[in-house]
């Protein structure tokens, strides 16, 4: 257990953690607002088709970003008007929403590439590290946090403006009133279908964003069922995080940690079969989920948004 | 002046908006769809029609669709019952993977090791224990879920990596073909392990058991009744009677059956050239008419229990009620007969009247519509909450193993990496799209395992753009999704000058210009 060893798993962890954590803040977001968008997981690999493959054509990764934001918005838009003014429910929305972006980005796999040919296998532009000048040459952090690519840099920024702005700002209180009691936030003159519909964009983007950020930095490139569930991870992330940002960061750290551990196994040729090793991420999740369930039920825990998953009519106080 | 469009809340859901609604947001979508064909240049009316024959336009596209529709059907019906209690088990996929397993694993090891073992006693421990794997398999998100309240979703989903790896792992690892050069799966079952597939001599049974169970059950319906002692009698020595003779006569019968059905659908009534498509038209035709006497036949079996009509003529319906629905189910095997289509589906066919029995006849059903209805009213009347939900996860997750059954012992006959390819997923729409009915499941499934078959067929021949296909299946289920608004609510134009509606419809009833309950305000 030398320095660079711990050095490469941490840096591995938050580069696993990046993506898992743009998706969770979009998904707190949209959650926040009373929202319950379970199609991150479509969102997310849609993100990462469309951003690697807009990537791939323009030679530049941001126009790969923008593209995965954009596509991710507008699913989430889809999400928004079926849920918000058409009051479907949120439950099946999301499900659907997710079967239909991971048909659908599998579908756009095969035939993205060049001239109609499969994405799979292609190598296109990627996020390279960019060591930052002073910081990276500190021991032990420098290595692992400052020496990575960008989005992960943005999620440095990211994490910190979000908890503000939730917690600090008008607007985030506006936000927060939506999600708890609709129809105070409406006495108090905030117009909640239009709350709603922005944050579930906004969330949409960024969990577009955490896909793009999967085939444009981590695993860069094109495979089928590229996401492999982190968008559940996800949604069960903000309930570890209790719906808030900062603690989101401990819970993404967690899973980006058990990703870098089971490379690092794979990598030092253990003789556990690769499969188990990819069970690890999945179970863990259930165990986590139980623990914080269990753990809610005796402390004072802050919970869900009150008005999560209940559609707002104003002609119908509840 | 423009009017302005006005949405209220229905106070009572209307039972014809439940069935029309759902009709045109499918049209609705289809027009959508041929808009974003033309976009790209193809001829909608062109796509659809190859789609359609695709996937119901023949024999084998037929029996492909049904082939497809098979393990969709047994993971709805599953996924639905749990849904109806508001236990959203998203883990069919996983469910029928681990049911596929428990099948395959009683296919490899059971008769090589007990060959004494007689073969359907095999087959009864494979359907057991696949159906027990699925439930193991839904367990422990139903435990989590009824004492530590643990969201299901997560934890049902999740399961559903850990299946697949784990069969990955045995058809990789320690089940892998040694025979299967490098080809990731088990090694074929023996034949005697394989699912019988839909074959000619089926006919025979299907003619005797339809036509005499009718008579049967008029018989036996009619004897609770005790007015009509007399008749029940005659409906049950009729019916028996009908059992014995059909059987005797049965060989006859069958093959008379066959080369008349054959005669039909190929021979004389359509001409050689109209072909398979014709054939299926005629099918659908006779199918939907089939379904319209089944209800006929509903009411008419409930009229004739108190009717004053001699014995001859009650059975002479419920004969002819009974000889059409043989014929049907003739045409069916007929047309079915030698293509892949297998056991499973009628598995599935039963499944989907259990369950219909179980919600709507038992004690058990009335409980867990209720908590579907209202958790907390259930819990008031004394309802054991927990123990329905393991319950229900039992048999929810038995009916996905089910399908993993069917997939492996009729389908792959060995396990292979196609088991997993997202039917566990598709069934949960399957299951939302016909509002968790049994029988709607059974249509729906049909419906969308066709639209999958046609899918692919319109990417191969028409040349399209490969999202085409499920870009088609999201606006449909978008659409429907959407259109359930209607169902709750309705629009209503409201003309400016005529101030609120309540008004306006009294000044309009008072000028007897034309109103009607539902629709625009005329002034």
């Amino acid at each position: 257990m030398n320095e660079a060893f711990l050095v490469s798993i941490l840096a591995v962890t938050i580069r696993a953690g990046t993506s898992l954590l743009y998706a969770t803040i979009g998904e707190i977001f949209t959650e926040r607002s009373g929202i319950l968008n379970l199609g991150v997981e479509g969102i997310m690999i849609m993100g990462a088709v469309m951003g690697f493959a807009t990537a791939y054509h323009s030679g530049s990764v941001w126009v790969g970003v923008v593209a995965a934001m954009g596509v991710g918005g507008l699913l989430a838009l889809i999400h928004a008007f079926l849920t918000i003014s058409l009051q479907a429910d949120q439950v099946v929305s999301g499900l659907v929403l997710t079967l239909f972006g991971t048909g659908m980005a599998n579908f756009l796999g095969q035939k993205l590439g060049p001239g109609g040919a499969p994405l799979v296998g292609l190598i296109g532009p990627k996020f390279l590290r960019e060591p930052v000048p002073v910081l990276s040459e500190l021991p032990f952090v420098g290595g692992s946090l400052f020496n990575q690519d960008l989005l992960v840099y943005c999620i440095y920024v990211l994490v910190p403006v979000a908890w503000f702005f939730l917690y600090r700002t008008r607007p985030g209180l506006h936000l927060r009133a939506v999600g708890e009691n609709p129809y105070t936030a409406d006495a108090m003159g905030v117009n909640v279908l239009n709350v709603r519909y922005f944050y579930t964009v906004l969330g949409g983007m960024l969990i577009g964003l955490g896909g793009a950020h999967l085939s444009l930095s981590y695993t860069p490139g094109w495979t089928e069922g590229l996401t492999a569930g982190r968008g559940w991870i996800a949604v069960a992330l903000v309930i570890f995080a209790a719906w808030d940002p900062a603690r989101a960061v401990i819970g993404a750290i967690l899973f980006g940690g058990i990703n870098a551990i089971q490379f690092r196994l794979q990598a030092a040729g253990t003789t556990i079969p690769a499969s188990f090793l990819g069970m690890m991420p999945y179970v863990f999740t259930i165990v986590v989920l139980v623990a914080i369930t269990w753990w809610e039920s005796f402390s004072r825990r802050v919970g869900a948004p009150a008005a999560l998953g209940q559609p707002f009519v104003r002609e119908q106080r509840s | 002046m423009l009017p302005t469009l006005r949405i209220e809340k229905r106070l009572y859901e209307s039972k014809t908006a439940r069935i029309i609604v759902p009709i045109l947001s499918l049209a609705f979508a289809l027009l959508l769809g041929s808009m974003l064909l033309w976009s790209v240049g193809a001829n909608p009316g062109d796509t659809y029609v190859a789609m359609f024959a695709g996937a119901l336009g023949g024999r084998y596209a037929f029996s492909e669709t049904l082939l497809k529709a098979t393990p969709i059907i047994l993971c709805a019906l599953g996924v639905s019952i749990a849904f109806r209690m508001l236990f959203w088990n998203i883990g069919a996929e996983g469910q029928l993977a681990m049911g596929g397993f428990a099948a395959a694993g009683v296919a490899l090891f059971v008769p090589t090791n007990y060959p004494d073992l007689p073969v359907w006693i095999a087959l009864l421990l494979a359907f057991l224990a696949a159906f027990l794997a699925g439930a193991v398999w839904i367990l422990v998100p139903a435990l989590l879920k009824a004492f530590f309240k643990v969201n299901e979703i997560i934890t049902t989903l999740m399961l559903n990596y850990v299946a697949v790896l784990w069969i990955e792992y045995l058809f990789y690892g320690p089940w892998k073909d040694p025979k299967g050069y490098g080809f990731p799966g088990s090694a074929q079952f023996i034949k005697e392990m394989w699912l019988g597939r839909i074959q000619h001599g089926w006919v025979q049974p299907a003619i005797v058991l339809l036509i005499g169970g009718v008579l049967l059950s008029l018989g036996l319906s009619l004897l609770a009744a005790p007015v009509a002692r007399r008749q029940a009698w005659l409906g049950l020595i009729s019916g028996a009677i009908t059992v014995m003779l059909g059987w005797l006569a049965a060989p006859y019968l069958s093959e008379l059956a066959i080369v008349v059905t054959t005669f039909l659908t190929q021979g004389w009534l359509l001409p050689e050239g109209a072909g398979q498509a014709a054939t299926v038209a005629l099918l659908w035709l006779t199918l939907s008419l089939s379904l319209l006497m089944v209800s006929v036949a509903r009411r008419g079996l409930a009229a004739l229990q108190q009717s004053h009509y001699t014995g001859i003529v009650n059975f002479a319906v419920a004969t002819f009620l009974g000889g059409m629905a043989a014929g049907q189910v003739v045409l069916l095997i007929v047309l079915l007969a030698g293509t892949r289509v297998h056991v499973g589906f009628l598995i599935g066919l039963a499944a989907a009247a259990f369950i219909w029995l179980v919600l709507g006849r038992t004690k058990w059903g009335y409980e867990i519509r209720v908590i579907g209805e209202n958790p907390r009213a259930a819990m008031y009347a004394g309802v054991n909450l927990a123990r329905n939900i393991i319950l229900v996860a039992i048999l929810s997750g038995g009916l996905a193993g089910l399908a993993g059954f069917s997939e492996v012992l009729g389908v792959s006959h060995r396990l292979q990496k196609g088991l997993t390819v997202g039917y566990g997923y598709t069934a949960i729409l399957v299951a939302w799209l016909a509002g968790l009915n049994p029988w709607g499941i059974i249509i729906w499934g049909i419906l969308w395992a066709a639209l999958l078959v046609g899918g692919d067929q319109i990417q191969i021949s028409m040349n399209l753009p490969a999202a085409m296909a499920p870009s088609l299946q999201g606006l449909i289920v978008f659409c429907v999704l959407g259109g359930q608004f209607l169902i709750t609510h309705r629009l209503r134009l409201v003309w400016p000058e005529s101030g609120d509606w309540a008004s306006a419809r009294t000044a309009s009833l008072s000028s007897a210009t034309s109103v009607d309950g539902e629709g625009d305000i005329e002034t």
